[in-house]
């Protein structure tokens, strides 16, 4: 069993699909095990959503602007921590980066769009 | 939160704004901004009656100058002044609309050079020397 | 070729981003109110920049993070928001200023109206933006502000007391107006290290795939680049002391700065000098609309990037179309572009420790940086600047207020 010091190499961290693409950062992780228990990450927050419990009402006003989304990323789907959080799956199979894919819809439609 | 923001507000606004009454501090400091107005009007007119500007640039600077002493003649003209000094603020006021008359001129003609010479003249007169 | 593209990110970056509106309008406002007397700020300022960007140069080549990338990790959630929006709201003004002054340049040349250049320039940005690749732009901004070389052959040509501005590359006190020369010295140190700069600089370093084998390209882009730039500051200085000083002229418009050029050179330099003034502010404005896409894109960890097609970073791309779209929005308002310019370097002196702060952290982190953490002489400057930016930082707004923006 791996030893992984969250908060440094993994909360606030860009996360990167199998794919290298670029789908949100750790906005917060939750933690498995009770007191006196070993401590496991067992779960990686993503989205918007879970901005105030991390900064209060600045996070609300926050998140008011970017929308409500909260994602669960299991910790299985990490692959490494090193270099970002790189998960094993693409965005898409995780339900991430879904921002990008709305935008994406209407941004195609300029032309130029893949230039 | 809001304890310590109303005071900043407020001392913000103060700072800014006497509540726009002339004093003969905000006086003096007009009557400089006016020369200077005056000053680059006279540099700008040199241009055009030695040919050493571009007719477009002429007639685009001196109207932003024209703009800022106008601006200035029609508040003086009109707001509250500190007892005492509002004949002068006044003959100020009347100041500024020569100034911005004589810019007017030369945003009129900006290619003409005897027009350039004449109102770098009066310009010059009119900010009471320019060097 | 790459090396030589990597040198002209440097170049965009700083003739661009050092020489933009707010060094424009302060350093030759400077000269007009003080002559030479301030003359010993700009190195501090060049030096500062240096310091501030090499750092996030070195911090993106070895942790391959970008400067919000960096902030983020390493301030914490919160404090990284603060920053976020801080640094947002002052990119906002600093690029309506920017806006307002292209429009303004293409004024002086065109004579067509102001608003309509307003709208023409923002939507000829957009286009810019859009449809043209990153290197082009840099090079077309790039190597059109060098036209604001003519600053420094109108200034020699004015003939400055050269004894004086020798006297004045010496730091001192003033002999009159002390709190509008201090105004001016929290101004001039604000334009020269505005932190858009280095934002956009260590985001493109990233682009590049910087690594530690980068780090003398970095370190001679940050002196040549910024160094250069303060070169341009230390004419328009000059430009001001010797033709406006005299005259009791208060520089008040971009068309002002534009004379400097034509009384000592004529017609030609007038031209020159606009044009440069053009291409510095476009690609001033270019920086700070990217830079703000930059700095909330890292923040939410979206994909993001110029070198990315538009479609593969769309929230990135929507991102800077919007502060496109509000940055023509506060132009059309009406305010004055120079004076805008003023809040814009004011508000962006007291933000700079948000971002300066967490990066000097970074930059001596061992986990980030392994051996390419700060040595000696990085560290000593580092908190030397460090000082010097919480003082000015916290003096700033207060002068502006005593001051009157710098009027007496």
């Amino acid at each position: 069993m791996t030893e992984i010091d969250i908060a440094l190499k993994v909360l606030d961290h860009q996360i990167l699909d199998c794919e290298g693409r670029r789908c949100g950062n750790v906005d917060d992780v939750e933690i498995e095990g009770g007191p006196g228990e070993h401590a496991r990450g067992s779960t990686i927050l993503v989205g918007a959503g879970w901005w105030p419990q991390r900064a209060g009402w600045i996070g609300r006003v926050a998140r008011w602007l970017a929308g409500n989304e909260r994602v669960r990323v299991p910790w299985e789907e990490v692959a490494d921590v090193e270099a970002g959080v790189i998960l094993r799956k693409t965005a898409g199979e995780l339900g991430l980066g879904r921002g990008d894919d709305r935008v994406r819809a209407w941004i195609e439609k300029i032309p130029g769009a893949h230039r | 939160m809001a304890g310590r923001t109303v005071p900043l507000v407020a001392l913000l606004i103060l700072a800014g704004c006497n509540g726009g009454t002339v004093d003969r501090h905000a006086l003096e400091n007009d009557r400089k901004t006016l020369d200077s107005i005056a000053c680059e009007g006279a540099l700008v007119a040199d241009g055009v009656a030695h040919d050493r500007t571009t007719v477009v640039f002429a007639r685009v600077h001196s109207d932003e100058l024209r703009i800022d002493a106008s601006n200035f003649a029609d508040a003086l003209a009109s707001r509250a002044t500190e007892p005492g000094i509002e004949r002068e603020v006044r003959r100020t006021a009347r100041h500024a609309a020569r100034i911005a008359g004589v810019l007017k001129r030369l945003h009129e003609h900006p290619a003409n050079r005897v027009v350039g010479a004449v109102t770098e003249r009066s310009l010059e007169q009119l900010a009471g020397g320019c060097s | 070729m790459s090396k030589v593209f990597g040198l002209a990110l440097g170049i965009l970056a700083a003739v661009g981003g050092f020489v933009d509106i707010g060094d424009l309008v302060f350093n030759v406002s400077a000269g007009a109110m003080f002559g030479y007397e301030l003359l010993w700020v700009i190195p501090i300022g060049v030096v500062g920049i240096i310091v501030f960007s090499e750092m996030c140069g070195r911090v993106a080549a070895v942790s391959k993070k970008a400067v919000f990338d960096a902030v983020r990790e390493r301030v914490g959630f919160k404090a990284a928001l603060g920053t976020l929006i801080a640094s947002e709201v002052v990119n906002l003004m600093t690029f309506a200023a920017e806006l307002g002054g292209v429009a303004i340049a293409l004024q002086l040349l065109s004579g067509l109206p102001y608003r309509w250049l307003i709208v023409l320039a923002a939507l000829g940005l957009g286009v810019v933006i859009w449809v043209t690749s990153f290197d082009w732009i840099e090079r077309i901004f790039g190597y059109g502000g060098l036209c604001l070389l003519v600053f420094a052959v109108a200034a020699v040509k004015m003939s400055p007391d050269w004894g004086e501005a020798g006297a004045g590359l010496v730091p001192h006190v003033p002999q009159s107006n002390a709190m509008v020369y201090a105004y001016f010295v929290v101004g001039l140190l604000g334009a020269a290290m505005t932190p858009y700069e280095v934002y956009f600089y260590s985001s493109g370093a990233v682009e590049e795939e910087w690594t530690p084998k980068d780090l003398g390209l970095n370190r001679a882009n940050a002196i040549i680049g910024y160094g250069l730039g303060g070169f341009f500051s230390i004419a328009l200085m000059l430009t001001g002391a010797t033709l406006f000083l005299g005259r009791g002229i208060e520089p008040e418009h971009l068309g002002t700065i534009a004379l400097g050029a034509e009384v000592p050179l004529g017609e030609i330099g007038l031209v020159l000098a606009i044009v440069g003034i053009l291409f510095a502010v476009g690609g001033a404005s270019i920086d700070t609309v990217f830079s703000g896409a930059y700095n909330l894109a890292q923040f939410c960890g979206w994909e993001w990037g110029r070198y990315r097609t538009n479609a593969r970073a769309p929230r990135f791309t929507l991102t800077w179309i919007v502060l496109l779209a509000l940055g023509i929005l506060i132009v059309l308002t009406g305010v004055d572009a120079v004076v805008l310019t003023e809040y814009a370097v004011i508000f962006s002196v007291v933000a700079l420790p948000l971002t300066y702060l967490p990066i000097l952290l970074v930059a001596n982190d061992d986990a980030y940086m392994g051996r390419y953490r700060n040595g000696r002489l990085a560290n000593v400057l580092g908190f030397v600047y460090l000082v010097v930016i919480l003082v000015v930082a916290l003096s700033a707004i207060p002068l502006m207020i005593l001051t009157n923006v710098g009027q007496g």
